[in-house]
């Protein structure tokens, strides 16, 4: 099985790095073969709201840059890792951008799902979304939104499992917690592929 | 009494002047000018892109009384650009007021959030996310206008959507009013703005449907609407 990290750490912000290690260490001992792309790094320009990706060159974006590996990444593996610092509860920029060009994974049709309009499939399967929010000190109704947000993700990613969390940053991490949220995801995603 | 004077409008699409935000924000600071405010535009995607840019827009930001925001909704929640523009608007807040304890809340901010489902229930996330940038930058927050069927609209000015757009039309003209008063939006503007502007639902999602093809038609890919072209072997057929 493969997980994909994507890093959405601020160029100016804090490190996500000893969290992403915590992730990293859990999912490979659930047997995931694991990617991390720390987003800051990449070639990601803003998504232009073009829909080009669905009527000109379906399932692919039209902005040849990082974007498109980073899409083509995400939907072959089996569980995606929101890993970002908690923005008015929602993603940073850098993650965010690197979703907003997501969209090509996606069909532009309309489908019905549970009494709601939303985008058909494109794919067959889609990942699992692990959401590892991170905030300098916990603000309680950020983080329910965060988890809000997770859901509703999961439901126009067409994703089987989703898990969100948010974690104070601190100089003790404790990564036990974070570590048995990875394990509970891993061993739903790793049942669903049996 | 009405005390404020100056708004500003930022445009949240990438499509700038062709989008549906720029239809919807115009239309409404049109209204808000009309109580004898000064009014400006941003368009976030082109014009804070240098170092020179963003000082000189959060200068703007500084000197105003009012903030409209209009925005699509990507992926549940904020364009990333706009998510990049609000942190760097809490960010100098915070760091001009750094020696009170609280930041005021002198500057009001309202929201409009469109979305291409026909619910504009789908935008309620958003709305939250808004809230609190309001609170952190210390902004009072007036309210979002929440609509849905955006693809209806494809860059006209609303006067040229006829019937169609009349009840939006009518609840934003409230809005300003409500905005120029710096009161939270009222019952009359939610119901009028959030009404649907196509009923019943299904017909917008067929259309919809029918236009996607069209233009994969137009741009000869008609056959190649259902590609996968990042699938892997056993993995996603």
């Amino acid at each position: 099985m493969k997980a994909l990290i994507l890093n959405g750490e601020e160029v100016d912000g804090f490190s996500l790095k000893h969290i992403s290690k915590s992730i990293k260490e859990e999912l490979r001992s659930c047997d995931f073969e694991v990617e991390e792309i720390l987003l800051k790094e990449k070639e990601i320009a803003d998504c232009l709201g073009l829909f080009k990706c669905w009527v000109k060159t379906p399932g692919i974006c039209i902005i040849d840059d990082y974007g498109r590996e980073a899409a083509a990444k995400l939907i072959n593996s089996e569980l995606v890792v929101f890993l970002t610092p908690v923005t008015f509860g929602s993603y940073s920029y850098q993650l965010k951008k690197a979703l907003d060009r997501m969209i090509p994974l996606i069909s532009p049709y309309f489908k019905k799902i549970e009494g709601e309009f939303h985008h058909r499939k494109r794919y067959s399967k889609y990942p699992s979304i692990l959401a590892v929010g991170v905030m300098e000190k916990i603000k309680q109704a950020q983080s329910q939104i965060f988890k809000e947000l997770v859901k509703r993700n999961s439901i126009n990613f067409h994703s089987a499992y989703c898990e969100a969390e948010v974690f104070e940053m601190a100089d003790n991490f404790d990564s036990k917690k974070i570590k048995k949220l990875v394990k509970v995801i891993s061993e739903k995603v790793g049942e669903q592929n049996d | 009494m009405i005390k404020f004077k100056k708004a500003i409008l930022l445009i949240g699409s990438p499509k700038g002047k062709d989008s549906f935000s720029a239809s919807l924000g115009s239309y409404l600071l049109s209204k808000v000018e009309e109580y004898d405010v000064s009014i400006e535009k941003v368009y976030l995607h082109s014009e804070i892109n240098t170092e020179a840019k963003r000082i000189q827009f959060l200068d703007k930001i500084e000197e105003t009384d009012i903030i409209i925001l209009a925005a699509p909704l990507y992926v549940d929640t904020l364009p990333a650009k706009v998510i990049r523009t609000l942190s760097l608007i809490a960010e100098n807040r915070k760091n001009i007021n750094s020696d009170h304890s609280d930041l005021e809340t002198d500057k009001s901010f309202a929201v409009i959030v469109n979305c291409g489902f026909p619910e504009a229930e789908q935008n309620k996330t958003a709305f939250k996310v808004y809230e609190q940038f309001a609170k952190e930058a210390g902004f009072k927050y007036l309210g979002g206008i929440s609509i849905g069927m955006g693809g209806v609209v494809s860059g006209r000015s609303l006067l040229e959507m006829g019937g169609m757009s009349s009840d939006l039309i009518k609840g934003l003209e409230r809005a300003a009013d409500d905005i120029v008063r710096s009161h939270r939006f009222s019952d009359s503007v939610i119901e009028k703005t959030s009404k649907p502007m196509i009923s019943p639902k299904w017909i917008y999602t067929l259309v919809g449907n029918f236009s996607w093809r069209y233009q994969a038609f137009q741009n000869r890919v008609y056959r190649k609407m259902n590609d996968k072209p990042y699938r892997r072997e056993k993995f996603n057929d």
